[in-house]
This record gives C-alpha cells, sequence and structure tokens, in this order.
C-alpha cells in the first residue's frame, strides 16, 4: 500500500508546529505569548490529525480538526479573559508573577536577571470611576490570602 | 425410699444446696435475717440424702456382714454412674492422621462409689453444723444472705467436685470451690487485707489448676477420653474410662514413664495449690480473713482436702510411676514439718489452726504416697476425723472471736475456760484429738498414717509383724509381704519398662527419713495446739478491751454445733478404726480396687509400737507447751525468744512470701513494666514512625512545588518525552 | 406467620436498623429521649427478629445440614463476564455472630442511655447504621458485599470514636481508621487476586464466596517457586487486613488507643463483634481458599496468638486505666482465639469459634460495667477508684461475673473456649508432627496455659483495687462516710455501717436501662458456660468445613517435612 500524499509532510509541519509551540511555552514568560504558543502546538497536532485522516483515507480527523478549532476559538476567548484579569490585577504579563500556589514554606522565586520593565505610567481605558478608586495593596492581591 | 432411685438420690444432693443458693440471692432482701433458711434446709435435706446413699452403699459393698472374710482380691468395684446431659461433644476430633483416635465428649455424670459417698456426707454434714453456726456467728451482719447464699453455693460445688465422674467436671468444680473460696475469703471486701487475700487465694489456685488443666490435656492425649468410668458408645463398644472397670482390671493399662510421671507430677501440682501444700500453701494462713465459719467449712474441713480426694482417687495412675508417688509422700511430709514449725510460733489463733491444716494435710499426702491401699485409705481416714475436729476447733476459735469482740490474738487472752466453758471443753477434746491422744480421733489416724509409712520404710520388719497377726483367711500369705509385693513396681505397670529419674527417690532410706519426720511433726503439732489452748484458755483471766462488757459464751446455736463435732472428734476414729468399716468400705473404690493397688492389701492391724512412739511424741509436745505456758501469762514466755534466728525464720514462714515476692511477683511486674515500654515506644512507636514516613517523603518533594507554571510544563514535559523515549526503545528492540 | 419467608425474614433483620435510623433522624427535633427511645426499640426491634430468625435457622434441617439459610440473590452488578450479586445468607459460621452483633447493638444503644447528651441524633443513628453494617458483613455470600459492609463498619465508628469520644478522640479515630484501613487495602487486592484467578480458570468473574470456595478447591493457586509463591502472597494480603483487625501482636496498638477513647458505646460494639471480623475473615476466606498456604503459616500465626495472650495479659499487667486494661485483656484474649484457630484441629477450631462469642460477649460487658464506672466517678483511673462493691453491688456482681467469664471460670462460657482451644492445642502437639514441632506445640501450648494464670492476675488486680477495700475517691457520690470501719472482722463490729438501704448507694447501683444493658449478656454467659453443646453444635458442621482443607494440608506438610517419619506419638496403652 502506498502512502497516501502528504501524509508525511503535514507529519513533519505539524512536528515542527508543536515543537516550536512547546519551546514557546517553557521559554517565554509573557502570558499572551505562551498563550499564542499553545495555540501554535494545537495547531501542529491539528495538522498531524489531518495528515492521519489522510493516511486512513477517512474523514475522522478532518472533523475532529474542525471541532478542534472551534472549540479552541472559545478556549481562546476564555484565555484571553483569564490573561487581561491577570493583567488587570498585578499590571504584569509575566506568568512567574503568580506564585501563589507554591508550598507555603518555600521563597518566592525572584529572578534577579529579569529586564525591567517599563510599569509607569499605566494607562489604561477605564470607566469612568463612580468613586475614588481605593489604594490597592499588591502584595497582598498577588498571595490572594483575603480574596 | 424404695421408690427413688439411687441416681436421682445422687443428684438430689448438689441439687439441693443449689436450689438454696439460688433461692438465698432471689430472696435474700425478702428473708433479712431469715436468710439462713433455705441454706440450713437444703444443706440438711442433702445431707440426710447423702446419708441414704452411704448406707446404701454400704450395703452394696457389704460393710460390717463379711468384712474380715473378705480378702484383697476378691474386693469387687463398686460404683455407679449417672449421666446428666452432654456437655460438650466434638465427635471423631481426630486431627489429620493423628496418633490417638479421640473425641471429645464430655458428659455431666455424676458417679457414687464408696470414696464419694463418705465425702459427700463428710462435706454435707460438716457443712450442716457450720451452716447452723453461722446463724449465731454472722447474726447481723450486713452480707448475712450473700454469706448463706455463698455457703451453699460452695456445697452444691463441692458434692459436685466429689460425685464428677470426668477430669474435666473435677476441673470445672475445682476452680469453682475455687471461686466459692475467693468470694469467702473476700467476704468482708471493704478490708483490703480481705481482698487482697481472696486474690492470692486465688492466684496460687491459678497455679496449681495449670497443673490440672495440663494433666487433664495430657490425660486426654493419652487415654484418649477424660472420664473415671468406662463408656458404652453408640455403636455398642464400650470406651474404657480412665479408672474404669475396664482399664483397672488390666494390669498395664496404666501409663508409666515420663508421660505417666509428667500427669502425676502435675496432677500432685493441682493438689498443692489446692491443699496448701508445699510449695504453694502460701495463701491458706491469709485466707484466715474469711469469716470463721467459712475458714473451718473450706479452708479446714472439706475443700482443701480436695486435693486429697484428686489423688486419691487417681491412684493407680500415681501407683504406675512410683517416683511420682514417692513425690506426693516427700511433699507431704515436708510440708507437714515446715507447716508445723511455723504454727509453733504462730500467735494467731486462727493462723495456727491454718498451718495445722496445712501440716495435717501435709500427713494425708505422705499417706497417700506409700501408694498402698493402707496409705490411700488411711489417708481418707484422717481426711474424715481431721474434718470434724479441724471443723471442731475452727468453730472454737470462731467462738473465741465472737466473744472476744473480733480479737484473736492469743496474747491477749488468757483463762477464758471460766468465761467460755463449752467452747473450752469442746476446744480441748479438738486439741486432743489433733495431737494424737488415744482414744480420739486423730490418734488412730495418724496411727494408721505412721504404719503406712513404716511399712514403707521397713517392709521386712513391717512383714515380719505382720505374721504375728492371725490372718484370717486372706489370700496372701503374711510371707509374701517382701519388697515387690509391696512396693508397686514400675517396669510391671508402665507397659515398657521405662521408669522415670524420679524412680530413684523410691528408696526404702527416703521412706525411712519421711517416717521420721512425721513423727517429729506429730510432736510439734501436740505443742502447737495445747499451746495454743493453754494460752487461750488457762492462766489468770484476760479479756481484750474489744470484747467490752459482753464477753460470754456463744449462743446454743453456736456452742451445739461444737459439741455434736466434739463427739464426732472423740469418738469417730475409735468406732471407724475398731469395725475396719472405712477401710473395707473404700476399699471397693473402683481406683482402690486396681491390682497394683490392691494387691498391697494389709489385714487390719493395730501397731503398738507406733502408737507408743506417736504418744510419746505428741506427750512430749503437751509436756514441753505445759512447762512453756500452762497457768502462765499469755503473752509470757515467748517461743521465738528459746528458738533465737530459728524463731525469726519460722516466724517470718521461711521467708516463703518473700521468696516468692522477690523471684516471682516483682520480676514479672519488671518484665511487664518493660512490656508495657516496649509497647509504647517500640510497637507504638513503629506504627507511628510508619505513619510519618508519607509526611516525611511529602517534605522532600513538596521542594517541587514552586507555583511557577512554566516548571510544572517542564516536568511535563519531561515525563512525557521519557514515556515517548521508553517506547521508542521498546519499538527498536 | 409461615407465609414470612427467611429470605424477607434476613433482609428485614438488616433493614430494621436502617429504618430506626430514618426514623430516629426524623425524631431529632423532639429531643433526646425521642431520638434514644427510638433507636431502643429499632435495636430490640432487630434482636427479636435475629432472634426469631436464629431460632428459625436451628428449626430447619436443611440449615443444620451445612445449606444457607435464608437465601437471597439479586443481580447487582452482572454486565457482561460480571456477576456481583446482592447476595445474603447465613450460615453455621455466621449464625452465632449474627445474632452477637444484635444482642451488642443494643447494649450498645442503652449503655448510651445518659452518656450520650451532645448531639444524640447523629450518635444513634450511627450507631445502628454500624449494626446494619455488621449485620451484612455476617450475612453477606459476596466477596464485594462483604468487603463492602467489612469497610462500612469503619466508617461510623470513625466517626462515634471522633465526635463522641474522651480527650484525645481525633488522633484514635484516625489512627484506628487509617490503620485498620491500610491493612484491609491489602485484604481487597488479595481477594480480587482470588477472584480474578478463578476468572482465568473459569472464565468468569463471580464474586459469590461459595463459587469462589469451591473452585479454589478444583484450582488451588500455585504454592511453589515456579507458580511464585501466588497462594502465599494472597493469604499474606488478605492476613494483612485480617492481622490488623483482629489484632494479632505486633499489630495490635491502635486498639488500647481506641478503646480508651471512644465511647461506651463504641467500645461494646467494636470489642464485641468488630474484632471478631478478622477470624472471621480467615474461617470464611484464609483457611478453605488457600490451605497450603494456611498450612504453612499456621504454626508461625499459632505462634504469634501465644506471643499476643502472654504480652497482652503482661501489658496488662501494669495498666492504670481499668478500660486499657480490658482493651489489653482483649487483646490477650484474642491471641487465645487466633492460637485455636491455627491449630488446626477440630477441637481447637471449634473452640475458637465459640471464644468468639464469649469474648464477645465478656469483654462487651466489662466495657459496658467501665462505662458505668466512669459515668459514676469521672474517672477510670484504677488508683482513684476503690470500694465500689458497697456502694454499687448489683454492678460489682455483674462486673465479677464478666471477669469470671474473662478469666475462663467453669460454669461460664470464658472456661469453655478456652478448654477446648487448649486441649486442641495440646492435641496438635500429639497429632504426628516431628519432634521438633511437637516440642515447640507443647512449649507454647504450656505457656498459653501460663497465661490463664496471667490472665486470673491482672483482672482480679483489677477488680480487688476498684471493687474492693475502703471506699475511695467519690467525687460526686457523697456516701455519707457510712462504710465499714476496717478491722471489722467479727462481723457484728460493722452493724449496719453499709446497711444497703442509703439512698445513695441505691442510686449508685444500676438503673433500669444498665440492667437491661448487661443482663442479657450475662444470661448468655451463663448459659452457653452450662450447655456450651447447643452452641457448638450448629456451627460445628461449617467450622469443620472451612478448616478442614487446611488442616489436611497442614498434615500433608508436616509428613513431607519429616520424610524420616519420626513421629512423635501418645503412648497408647
Amino acid at each position: 500500500m502506498t502512502p497516501a500524499p502528504l501524509v508525511l509532510d503535514g507529519l513533519v509541519v505539524g512536528a515542527i508546529l508543536f515543537a516550536l509551540g512547546l519551546v514557546g511555552i517553557l521559554a517565554r514568560r509573557n502570558l499572551i505569548v505562551m498563550f499564542l504558543c499553545a495555540e501554535l502546538m494545537l495547531q501542529g497536532i491539528s495538522v498531524s490529525l489531518v495528515a492521519w485522516s489522510r493516511h486512513h483515507g477517512d474523514w475522522g480527523g478532518h472533523v475532529l480538526v474542525i471541532f478542534v478549532l472551534t472549540v479552541a476559538a472559545c478556549e481562546a476567548a476564555v484565555a484571553l479573559v483569564f490573561v487581561l484579569q491577570a493583567f488587570a490585577r498585578t499590571g504584569r504579563l509575566d506568568s512567574a508573577a503568580w506564585q501563589s500556589l507554591r508550598e507555603s514554606h518555600l521563597p518566592r522565586t525572584v529572578d534577579h536577571e529579569l529586564p525591567a520593565v517599563d510599569m509607569l505610567p499605566l494607562k489604561f481605558p477605564k470607566l469612568t470611576p463612580a468613586g475614588v478608586e481605593p489604594p490597592v495593596d499588591h502584595d497582598v492581591l498577588l498571595e490572594r490570602e483575603h480574596v | 425410699m424404695q421408690d427413688i432411685s439411687p441416681a436421682t438420690l445422687l443428684v438430689l444432693v448438689p441439687l439441693l444446696p443449689l436450689v438454696a443458693a439460688i433461692l438465698t440471692v432471689a430472696l435474700g432482701r425478702t428473708l433479712g435475717s431469715r436468710a439462713h433458711l433455705p441454706a440450713i434446709a437444703g444443706i440438711a435435706a442433702s445431707a440426710a440424702v447423702a446419708i441414704t446413699l452411704l448406707v446404701g452403699m454400704a450395703r452394696e459393698v457389704g460393710v460390717g456382714t463379711s468384712a474380715h472374710d473378705q480378702s484383697a482380691h476378691s474386693v469387687k468395684p463398686v460404683e455407679m454412674v449417672t449421666t446428666l446431659w452432654e456437655w460438650a461433644s466434638i465427635p471423631d476430633a481426630q486431627a489429620d492422621g493423628a496418633a490417638t483416635a479421640t473425641s471429645l465428649s464430655i458428659p455431666v455424670a455424676l458417679r457414687l462409689d464408696p470414696l464419694t459417698s463418705t465425702l459427700l456426707v463428710i462435706i454435707t454434714c460438716v457443712g450442716l453444723l457450720v451452716a447452723i453456726y453461722s446463724i449465731g456467728y454472722m447474726h447481723g451482719d450486713p452480707g448475712y444472705p450473700r454469706f448463706f447464699a455463698l455457703v451453699s453455693m460452695f456445697v452444691f460445688s463441692m458434692t459436685m467436685l466429689v460425685a464428677a465422674s470426668n477430669f474435666l467436671l473435677v476441673y470445672v468444680f475445682w476452680e469453682a470451690v475455687g471461686a466459692c473460696s475467693y468470694l469467702l475469703i473476700g467476704f468482708w471486701f471493704t478490708k483490703p487485707e480481705a481482698a487482697k487475700a481472696a486474690k492470692k487465694a486465688f492466684l496460687v489456685n491459678r497455679v496449681g489448676d495449670f497443673g490440672l488443666a495440663v494433666a487433664t490435656f495430657l490425660l486426654w492425649m493419652t487415654y484418649g477420653t477424660l472420664n473415671f468410668h468406662d463408656t458404652v458408645l453408640a455403636d455398642g463398644t464400650t470406651m474404657p474410662g480412665i479408672l474404669g472397670v475396664t482399664r483397672l482390671a488390666d494390669a498395664s493399662g496404666y501409663v508409666g514413664g515420663a508421660v505417666g510421671t509428667a500427669i502425676c507430677l502435675l496432677l500432685l501440682l493441682a493438689a498443692c495449690g489446692k491443699s496448701a501444700q508445699l510449695p504453694l500453701h502460701v495463701w491458706l494462713p491469709d485466707a484466715m480473713e474469711g469469716p470463721t465459719p467459712a475458714s473451718a467449712l473450706i479452708h479446714a474441713a472439706t475443700m482443701v482436702t480436695a486435693g486429697i480426694y484428686l489423688v486419691a482417687r487417681s491412684a493407680p495412675l500415681f501407683v504406675a510411676c512410683p517416683g511420682a508417688l514417692t513425690m506426693v509422700s516427700i511433699v507431704g511430709a515436708t510440708t507437714a514439718l515446715v507447716a508445723a514449725l511455723i504454727g509453733t510460733v504462730q500467735n494467731d489463733l486462727k493462723r495456727v489452726l491454718a498451718y495445722s491444716t496445712i501440716s495435717q494435710l501435709g500427713y494425708m499426702f505422705a499417706s497417700l504416697g506409700t501408694g498402698t491401699l493402707l496409705g490411700f485409705t488411711a489417708a481418707i481416714f484422717h481426711l474424715v476425723t481431721h474434718a470434724f475436729f479441724k471443723a471442731l476447733l475452727f468453730l472454737g476459735a470462731g467462738s473465741v472471736m465472737h466473744s472476744m469482740g473480733g480479737v484473736i490474738d492469743m496474747r491477749r487472752f488468757g483463762g477464758l475456760r471460766r468465761i467460755m466453758p463449752v467452747t473450752a471443753a469442746t476446744f480441748l477434746i479438738g486439741s486432743l484429738a489433733l495431737a494424737g491422744v488415744a482414744p480420739f480421733a486423730g490418734f488412730f489416724s495418724k496411727d494408721e498414717i505412721l504404719a503406712s509409712l513404716h511399712s514403707r520404710g521397713w517392709p521386712d520388719a513391717h512383714g515380719e509383724h505382720h505374721e504375728a497377726v492371725p490372718a484370717g483367711g486372706h489370700a496372701l500369705t503374711a510371707g509374701s509381704f517382701h519388697l515387690v509385693s509391696v512396693t508397686p513396681d514400675a517396669g510391671q505397670l508402665a507397659g515398657g519398662g521405662r521408669g522415670s529419674r524420679l524412680d530413684a527417690l523410691n528408696h526404702s532410706s527416703t521412706w525411712r527419713l519421711l517416717f521420721w519426720m512425721s513423727l517429729v511433726t506429730a510432736g510439734l503439732t501436740a505443742f502447737y495446739t495445747f499451746r495454743a489452748v493453754f494460752m487461750t484458755f488457762t492462766g489468770p483471766t484476760r479479756v481484750p478491751e474489744e470484747a467490752g462488757h459482753h464477753a460470754h459464751e456463744s449462743p446454743p446455736v453456736m456452742t451445739i454445733p461444737l459439741v455434736i463435732l466434739a463427739i464426732a472428734s472423740a469418738a469417730s476414729g475409735w468406732l471407724l478404726f475398731n469395725t475396719h468399716a472405712l477401710a473395707t468400705f473404700l476399699a471397693a473404690t473402683p481406683s482402690f480396687t486396681a491390682p497394683s493397688v490392691a494387691s498391697t492389701a494389709t489385714p487390719p492391724a493395730f501397731h503398738w509400737d507406733l502408737a507408743i512412739q506417736g504418744t510419746l511424741a505428741a506427750a512430749a509436745g503437751i509436756v514441753v507447751a505445759a512447762l512453756g505456758h500452762l497457768g502462765k501469762r499469755s503473752d509470757g514466755p515467748q517461743m521465738e525468744r528459746f528458738l533465737g534466728p530459728l524463731g525469726t525464720l519460722f516466724a517470718n514462714r521461711f521467708y516463703f512470701d518473700q521468696i516468692y515476692a522477690g523471684l516471682i511477683v516483682r520480676p514479672l511486674e519488671f518484665v511487664a513494666t518493660l512490656a508495657a515500654v516496649i509497647d509504647r515506644y517500640l510497637i507504638d512507636g513503629t506504627v507511628d514512625l510508619v505513619a510519618r514516613l508519607p509526611l516525611a517523603l511529602g517534605a522532600v518533594i513538596r521542594h517541587l512545588q514552586s507555583g511557577l507554571v512554566q516548571r510544572y510544563a517542564l516536568a511535563g514535559v519531561i515525563g512525557m518525552l521519557l514515556i515517548v523515549l521508553a517506547l521508542v526503545a521498546r519499538a527498536m528492540g | 406467620m409461615n407465609g414470612f419467608s427467611p429470605s424477607s425474614h434476613l433482609l428485614l433483620t438488616i433493614a430494621a436498623p436502617l429504618v430506626g435510623a430514618i426514623v430516629a433522624w426524623s425524631l431529632g427535633s423532639r429531643g433526646v429521649s425521642a431520638v434514644r427511645q427510638s433507636a431502643a426499640v429499632s435495636a430490640v426491634v432487630t434482636l427479636g427478629l435475629a432472634g426469631w430468625l436464629i431460632v428459625r435457622y436451628l428449626g430447619d434441617p436443611a440449615a443444620v445440614s451445612g445449606l444457607p439459610f435464608g437465601l437471597i440473590e439479586m443481580p447487582w452488578l452482572t454486565e457482561g463476564i460480571f456477576d456481583v450479586k446482592l447476595s445474603l445468607g447465613l450460615d453455621g459460621l455466621s449464625l452465632w455472630m449474627f445474632g452477637l452483633a444484635a444482642l451488642l447493638s443494643v447494649t450498645a444503644v442503652f449503655v448510651s442511655w445518659d452518656a450520650v447528651k451532645d448531639r444524640p441524633v447523629g450518635f444513634y443513628v450511627l450507631l445502628l447504621v454500624l449494626e446494619a453494617a455488621m449485620l451484612g458483613v455476617f450475612a453477606a455470600r459476596d466477596v464485594i458485599l462483604f468487603y463492602t459492609c467489612f469497610e462500612f463498619t469503619l466508617v461510623p465508628l470513625f466517626f462515634l470514636i471522633g465526635i463522641w469520644g474522651h480527650d484525645d478522640r481525633r488522633r484514635a479515630a484516625a489512627k484506628f481508621f487509617i490503620y485498620t484501613l491500610t491493612g484491609s487495602v491489602f485484604t481487597f487486592l488479595g481477594l480480587l487476586a482470588i477472584v480474578l484467578w478463578n476468572a482465568s480458570h473459569t472464565g468468569t468473574v463471580t464474586f459469590d464466596i461459595e463459587t469462589l470456595t469451591d473452585a479454589m478447591r478444583i484450582n488451588p493457586m500455585p504454592m511453589s517457586a515456579e507458580g511464585g509463591w501466588l497462594q502465599m502472597i494472597v493469604f499474606l494480603a488478605l492476613l494483612a487486613g485480617f492481622a490488623v483487625k483482629v489484632p494479632i501482636v505486633p499489630f495490635h496498638t491502635w486498639l488500647p488507643l481506641a478503646h480508651v477513647e471512644a465511647p461506651t458505646g463504641g467500645s461494646v460494639d467494636l470489642a464485641g463483634v468488630l474484632l471478631k471480623l478478622g477470624i472471621y475473615g480467615f474461617l470464611r476466606f484464609s483457611m478453605p481458599m488457600l490451605p497450603e498456604a494456611t498450612a504453612v503459616a499456621a504454626p508461625w500465626l499459632f505462634g504469634l496468638g501465644v506471643a499476643g495472650i502472654i504480652y497482652g495479659a503482661l501489658v496488662a499487667l501494669v495498666q492504670t486505666d481499668l478500660k486499657r486494661l480490658i482493651a489489653y485483656s482483649s487483646v490477650s484474649h484474642m491471641g487465645y482465639i487466633v492460637m485455636g484457630l491455627f491449630a488446626l484441629t477440630p477441637v481447637a477450631t471449634e473452640g475458637a469459634n465459640l471464644q468468639l462469642i464469649n469474648h464477645g460477649l465478656s469483654s462487651a460487658g466489662l466495657f459496658a460495667l467501665v462505662g458505668m464506672i466512669y459515668e459514676r466517678f469521672h474517672t477510670r483511673n484504677i488508683a482513684s477508684l476503690g470500694g465500689i462493691a458497697s456502694k454499687a453491688p448489683w454492678l460489682t456482681v455483674m462486673f465479677m461475673l464478666f471477669t469470671f467469664s474473662s478469666i475462663g471460670l467453669p460454669g461460664l462460657n470464658g472456661f469453655v473456649g478456652e478448654f477446648m482451644i487448649l486441649a486442641g492445642s495440646f492435641q496438635r502437639a500429639w497429632s504426628g508432627v516431628s519432634p521438633v514441632w511437637q516440642t515447640a506445640y507443647l512449649a507454647m501450648s504450656l505457656l498459653a496455659v501460663v497465661g490463664v494464670v496471667l490472665g486470673a492476675w491482672y483482672m482480679l488486680w483489677a477488680v480487688e483495687r476498684v471493687f474492693f477495700g475502703g471506699s475511695r475517691e467519690p467525687p460526686r457520690v457523697h456516701g455519707h462516710g457510712a462504710h465499714a470501719s476496717p478491722g471489722a472482722d467479727a462481723g457484728h463490729a460493722s452493724h449496719g455501717s453499709h446497711g444497703g438501704h442509703d439512698v445513695p448507694h441505691d442510686r449508685c447501683d444500676l438503673r433500669w436501662h444498665e440492667l437491661a444493658a448487661v443482663l442479657p449478656l450475662a444470661v448468655f454467659t451463663l448459659w452457653i458456660g452450662l450447655t456450651p453443646a447447643t452452641f457448638l453444635r450448629p456451627a460445628a458442621q461449617a467450622v469443620r468445613e472451612s478448616t478442614q482443607a487446611s488442616s489436611e494440608a497442614f498434615a500433608a506438610r508436616m509428613r513431607l517435612t519429616d520424610p524420616a517419619a519420626h513421629v512423635a506419638q501418645a503412648p497408647t496403652p
């Protein structure tokens, strides 16, 4: 049985996409980039699904990919909300800013060579405040102990 | 009485006191100060039935008709067994290729034979007298109903013990009388000493029970049954009982050697526990914390003789093991001597009597150990007379206590004969009987015991001695009384000729030593008895202040039993000896008809030489006691002072309690503490340690929980890569 | 009433406490007395049903001959190859334990009558649920059902100890739960292994215990190096759970802690029934299904039993807490049962089976009475108690009765079991084992008899200190100070000093519900002691069947290891 055309190519492309995404998600700390990398991995899988679908000569893989695309769209929406919320809380998109689930007795991981992010001034579009904004204690917010 | 079968009567003997006990418990509150009624009625009826049975049994044996004509070998065993219900039954309990085909079948069976019927009469009659006496003695005690319930319960247990027809039932009631004894010693439980004494009695008895339990198991393994009597199985075959007619007729029916000796020594251990023999005698003196009537009934007349009964009942087993038999005598004679020595320096009247009981029981054991028919019957004879005079002495002591406000220290008494003449007179009769002064009961029974020991120490002399006696028409010629026929031969009986190392003890020099020990004991007995008499009843009148102004003779309800017992103590010895009724009667007991026992029968004889020796010893004892104490203040000359360091030894009871405390109790408590520490720290510590292991492991692993998403992701990726690699490696080869 | 089939009778008996639990729950708003009355009614009704069931069992010739009685089989998970059934039924092994569980539940309810004031609804509901689980475990004829009930007994007791216990209750509950659960997880694996082994041979995944027993007889698990010692491994897995449950020394340390901290009702059930589950498991699973492994392990477990007897007795000897002392006496007594079970002679195993009931009665009675003492004097410290006998004579009588039963006084039930166990152990020493084994067995049996002496020692010591002597330290009961003056030897010196009619004395003695708690136990204590055959006979057949395979395997092994055939035999005259 001769292999169907483009199967191997599809698999290779899928693998490359997956690997890129993997490296990205491990190496990058920007939440949005990480999210994009995750999407990249997902699409890598989708490509290889299409390839296997060709290999088997049925439409199962294709159908599944359509499903994945649909679900991924929803997922992207949800995930972006989380990212936005996270940014709204800390003003940072660094995933390492979120460490509160570590064991209680461990110290906070701090990387010293973290490039200084120009955080100021923060200008975000916001609704007209209905009153005076209360001062926010960021550390307390981060630890979420009182939330 | 014709329409009631003996079996029914036999059941009635224990049943009536049991019913009485239950009634007393149920109606105790209602009856109040009349709570003695069920007990007295029950025990009295029981005594009447027991006497009826004894008479019937005597008629069957033929006592009095042809007693002198019967030859030793033609004695037919007389017994009657009635089975009530099956206690437990494990048919075909044979374990996989077991060597012995054993089915455990325990019937609740009662038996009646001369030995049993004799003891039943003693138990119920003494029980009745004690119960009547207790009406006066226990009057007004808050535990009045409880006392009579316990006494009835005891009479029930004790009659069952002697009527039981298998070793298991014997064990059952062996412990039951122990429990009654425990409850009666601890009757005044608010007294810490009484509670302690009760516990001690039970525990020391438990050590003896250990022997009986193991002996029972060994008997079961060896003989395949525990029944005394032959049982007819469902398939029509007869299973020979341990003491049944079938096995008794078989000359090699009993196991000797190591197993037989082990069984006998374990039975002896049991007997030592119950009958307060060395080394388990320590509980009896302490048991005097109980009410005096209970002491008289249980710790003098009946329960403590259970050991004698057990050994006598198992006579064929013992005769098959001469070594063990000799041990019985050695234990007995040693106990007799040691207890008599301790008795000489006691100042507590009840304790003197307690040591005297131990000593007299030792006599009985010494006699049993001779292994001759004479020895066995002499022991039972002494048991009977001792039951009378020792119960009398105890009740007399109780009477003294009763009127002296609970004081029992002889040094604080004096001249009480003026205050309580009846008590003094009866006590004197009891003392004369105990001291072995002719013609009182103790003289005759002690004489027989000495004779049985003498016959083993000097078999040849004894044989010659018998030649002089006209020997009627009995089968054995006098000349056949040489060593072999008197001494049961191990090799012949043990079936296989295996002896045990103990057999080396069975030597005539041993017996001579034992004889001399017994003779010395006789002198000591007379001494301490009369020391007590003189200290208490003679000299200037002294009454302890506890008695207050009501120092008086006890009421008739207490003195009448004393008088009856005094008459029995005075007359029973001569009556029973002169007619040879008891010996002839007992010879028909199945256990004593074993060829090995029956062949040692000797014609009834009165041994003048021994009687003179015994009387001289007693007289010496009385004279010394009189020199020391007669007519003097009772707190005057103290024996200990004369004895010096020996006195200290005696007064401290040869340091037995201390030795036990040091050798057994303390080490055991140490081991127990050690075990508790090990339990707490080693075993439970290990468990807790195991419980902490997951925590410790967690403490290591929790460092990986950094809270950084990417580290988690990395770990996941590495894990997945490893899996992929493993799969690849597997696929590659 | 003849239309009332045994099956529905059995089901009703098990369901009755659950119904009672729902009723008690729904009455929660009506206060303590309504709740406890409803609990008592349902416990008594259950006992009545169970008693009647037992009477019917004994009257049924088929049941007595060994067939299961009141069989119920309902499919539960019978998809595909699975065959799990809700299968219930009584046989000789479970009959008396079933009755005991019902009896002790009544005791447990009545001893808690005044003791539990805090959240009574939860307490009684849990007690009744526990009863249902105990009844279920003995009636179960299906592995899954058995194991479910086996484990489910832990849950109510965990809460009973953890909520209504004494000071250190949380730790005790956790330790009890985790320790026994850890053991029984292995038991479950072992049971699964048996099921799967059977499945691999017959193709159906059945969980029916009887089927499995038969199947294991036809296709025994390998007991050799080639087979990977599978049988031994499975035996050890089962042992892990059962040994903790019994408990066999050295897996016993949860027991004293749990008992000391448990409320009285919980102690009664724990000592009376739950400890027996381990032995029941041995009889139900290990011995008939894994005979060769049992034969190999028997001498060691026998030895552990003896070690338990001595060890438990020694530790009990130095306890200062009365309840802890009785807990250690339980360890000692369970040692007898283990010893008897693994002596593998009919006399010993039947004795062990009977001793399960005996110990259930006596230890439950003792725990109940200790609870009553605690209620009165608020201490269980032996040193600070004393002279209770003059204040509470009936309590003392009951305590003495159970003490005597516990130390094996003849005429009471404890003696029967102990005697049979010891006799059977001695029989084992003479049953054709090699001289070395004979000596070992003889020595161990003798040690066990020594344990009888020690048992009397610690129990009587405690009795002496707690009940006898002058009255000490009753902080709550004001006894007028009128007690017999020490030295009142001659009877009338103590005239009327403790007349027994003083009001506080009467109040101190047993109340009606306390009498209701212990009197039934006392009745059975005497009944079994006097006519043990009544109780031995129905169980004999079943016990023999379940131990026969192991017994034969043991004999075969003894012959195998002793080719010289120098077999020690009792001298036959």
